[in-house]
């Protein structure tokens, strides 16, 4: 930790709420960029985003540089990300499982049309939109797995340190992930 | 090797997370076998239309740092003064005297009532926590958010508790403190964007003769943070009335670094251009901007000042 971030947080811990500000605005971005790709919705995003920084803001006077602070403050955003209740995952659950229901499957089996447009753009859009069904049907643990390694380029061992779990725990977590959205997108693929 | 391991490494193998052995027996095994192969290509393909994530947008983070500032002055025993480089921590005091002001006016006036329109003990009433009899007959007070305590009827009572506020006329000079005080508070915390626009047209009248930090600070505040373009740049123009400090300065510059809005960006080269465009930190960001900035203009103008800076 340079002495400048150092000297941010003692102030802050102090009460100094410029130093707060800065600390916020060092890292916000990163965390609202890994918000936005956890939950594939700005709203949600924003909500995880506030979260994030309101129990940075009532844990601080705690932090004892026992970590480095960006260690510290991602170990809260995957915490808030693995406990928000999406708005937009409840409602990607509830309708792809109604669907689901109705087409007398069992809940959660592949909802994926294999019809797609011929128009490449709408084709796109298509898939992207399966895309985030898809990861709306993983669990939290795999999905911000694959979130963190997929689309922020963290490695393994990292998201370990920041789960709070042993590497071979994410491994899994990455190979179901994967598995699950492997046998949701067959229909795209094909 | 077991096949269902060494099908466990294949997203490991895909996303680059194996050491050169469990790659080599991997690899030696997906020659052999063609539903590992099938896997691997599906893990592949999965990659390419996942796609990669983008970054999110200024305005977005722009208004997730706007509804966290209000997420964290609503947080229990939150200080006022989140961000208070943007001034608003002098609210406080303020803020306290103004709203014990109305409070006591208030509750005057509604005394005066009971006292004076209607005899204690005529007609049911209702007890405060503070033991104030108020009328069941409120006249001008409004009354919300009731909440039952005891709605069981049984007993022939009923128990609950509600806010009532009522309108406060206020006629003074714009150079009184209490004014200017209940007029920051109108800037800043008006829900209303007209409501904020009056307020800061008010601020920046000549008239304020002798306008203090407080207000000076709610400009900054609304300057920075206000959604509203229109209050933002009656703010900017109203700053320009203060000596250019280093606080003007940083908000000023803060705008070039943050606004979204291009013409907020241009007012606040302008106004830098007509103070002190030669202080280094000004020249430091206008050099940068003069670079980086997504709007053209903005570029030029930028350059400009800064060729004017240096021939000077």
């Amino acid at each position: 930790m340079d002495l400048d971030e150092r000297e941010l947080i003692l102030e802050a811990q102090k009460g100094d709420e410029s130093a707060f500000e800065e600390l916020v605005y060092r890292y916000d971005r990163k965390v609202l960029a890994l918000a936005v790709s956890y939950t594939s919705d700005e709203e949600d995003a924003k909500d995880v985003y506030q979260e994030v920084f309101i129990r940075v803001h009532r844990a601080l006077p705690g932090f004892r540089f026992e970590s480095r602070f960006s260690t510290w403050l991602h170990r809260i955003v995957v915490n808030v990300c693995l406990t928000y209740k999406s708005r937009w995952q409840n409602r990607t659950h509830e309708s792809l499982d109604a669907m689901a229901e109705e087409d007398g499957e069992r809940p959660g089996f592949d909802p994926v049309s294999s019809e797609v447009p011929s128009d490449q753009k709408a084709l796109s859009t298509e898939i992207s939109q399966h895309v985030r069904a898809a990861l709306g049907m993983l669990s939290p643990q795999q999905r911000l797995v694959f979130t963190l390694r997929h689309y922020r380029g963290y490695k393994l061992k990292e998201i370990a340190v920041l789960m709070n779990c042993a590497e071979g725990t994410v491994k899994k977590y990455l190979f179901t992930a994967t598995e699950r959205l492997r046998q949701r997108l067959r229909p795209v693929f094909q | 090797m077991r096949h269902q391991k060494l099908k466990e490494w294949i997203p490991l193998l895909a996303y680059d997370e194996l050491d050169d052995d469990q790659k080599y027996l991997l690899e030696k095994h997906l020659a052999q076998c063609a539903d590992c192969r099938q896997q691997l290509e599906e893990v592949r393909e999965i990659q390419q239309v996942a796609g990669t994530a983008g970054e999110p947008t200024d305005a977005l983070l722009e208004e997730a740092r706007r509804e966290l500032r209000i997420g964290l002055r609503h947080q229990p025993g939150q200080r006022w003064g989140w961000f208070s480089n943007w001034n608003i921590g002098w609210l406080v005091p303020s803020l306290q005297t103004a709203a014990i002001g109305i409070i006591c006016l208030a509750v005057g006036l509604v005394v005066g009532s009971v006292v004076y329109r209607q005899p204690a003990g005529v007609g049911p009433s209702i007890t405060s926590p503070v033991g104030v009899q108020l009328p069941v007959s409120p006249g001008n007070i409004s009354i919300g958010n009731i909440r039952f305590i005891d709605a069981d009827t049984s007993d022939g009572n009923v128990e609950f508790t509600y806010e009532a506020t009522r309108p406060v006329h206020i006629k003074g000079s714009v150079n009184d403190p209490a004014v200017q005080d209940l007029l920051t508070v109108a800037l800043t915390e008006g829900q209303n964007p007209g409501v904020r626009l009056r307020a800061v047209n008010v601020l920046s009248t000549d008239q304020l003769k002798q306008p203090d930090d407080a207000v000076k600070g709610a400009l900054i505040t609304a300057l920075k943070m206000d959604e509203n373009n229109g209050v933002r740049k009656q703010a900017l123009t109203a700053l320009q009335n203060f000596p250019f400090d280093n606080q003007v300065r940083d908000a000023l510059l803060f705008v070039l670094n943050n606004d979204t809005n291009p013409a907020m960006r241009i007012a606040a080269i302008d106004a830098i251009r007509t103070e002190r465009y030669r202080d280094p930190e000004v020249l430091r960001v206008l050099e940068d901007k003069m670079h980086t900035d997504g709007n053209e203009y903005i570029r030029f103008r930028s350059r400009a000042v800064v060729q004017e800076a240096r021939q000077q």
